[in-house]
């Protein structure tokens, strides 16, 4: 499954943000990348996340795959969507 | 000229230069390798295990940013794509210690050069989980107790471990 964002945390993927999002992320089965322009990252590893250099208003993919992806891929879209503190 | 007395090792008369023997001092350790690799892989998991462990009690006492910040040290100790360059360097016949220290540099670098000034900041938030993680392999820690800090070691007064006759317990003088 795939869906694209548009990134709604005022500081982008910053350190914090983007913790929260790979806790989350490692939450689920699924397999989880994350890509912006043609970089394509694993969405469970903080270090692969921040090289992305993802900030507010960029768009990015989200991409989950395996067997709780649905229930995965609302959840992380809404994350990325919203401030993520 | 100064005299030295010693003990015979073995008979007869030797001329030559006079070495006084000193623990080596600190050394790139990104150039170190094995032949053992099941052992450094155990060794990281464990150091590793440590670390996380380290830092989750550090957290736990915590708050505000200083909370969020241990979060993501930890995260980025903790981290999936950290453990399989570094298990894959191993594999390729480095040590626990070069493998972390050369995976962390290469990520450093990667935000370093990101146009994100803050982004590129966390570079030494990385070298930092790396330092982490190799002090853990070490036997030591990267935080230094309160009262001990800028103290010297109770042996030797110095705050560097490498001019220290007694090596031991080191690290957590600095």
């Amino acid at each position: 499954m795939e869906r694209t964002v548009t990134l709604g945390s005022k500081s982008g993927l910053h350190a914090r943000p983007a913790a929260v999002f790979v806790q989350n992320a490692k939450g689920f089965q699924s397999q989880v990348t994350l890509s912006k322009n043609d970089k394509t990252v694993n969405a469970k590893s903080i270090l692969s996340v921040l090289t992305l250099g993802a900030e507010q208003g960029d768009q990015v993919v989200l991409k989950v795959d395996g067997d709780d992806a649905e229930v995965a891929i609302d959840k992380l879209a809404l994350l990325l969507e919203g401030d993520l503190g | 000229m100064k005299v030295l007395r010693g003990i015979a090792a073995a008979p007869g008369l030797v001329i030559g230069n006079a070495y006084v023997i000193r623990p080596a001092p600190p050394v790139d350790v990104t150039a170190q390798r094995t032949v053992d690799t099941a052992v450094e892989i155990t060794r990281l998991e464990r150091a590793t295990g440590q670390a996380n462990a380290r830092l989750d009690t550090l957290r736990s006492a915590a708050s505000g940013p200083t909370a969020a910040m241990l979060e993501a040290q930890r995260e980025m100790v903790d981290d999936p794509e950290l453990k399989e360059g570094s298990d894959a360097l191993i594999a390729a016949g480095f040590t626990a210690e070069a493998a972390i220290t050369r995976v962390t540099a290469d990520y450093a670098e990667q935000l370093a050069n990101l146009p994100d000034a803050y982004l590129a900041a966390r570079a030494e938030d990385v070298r930092e989980a790396g330092r982490r993680i190799v002090a853990e392999l070490r036997g030591t820690s990267l935080e230094v107790r309160l009262d001990r800090a800028g103290s010297g070691h109770p042996r030797c007064g110095r705050r560097g471990w490498y001019a220290c006759p007694d090596r031991r317990g080191h690290d957590s003088y600095r």
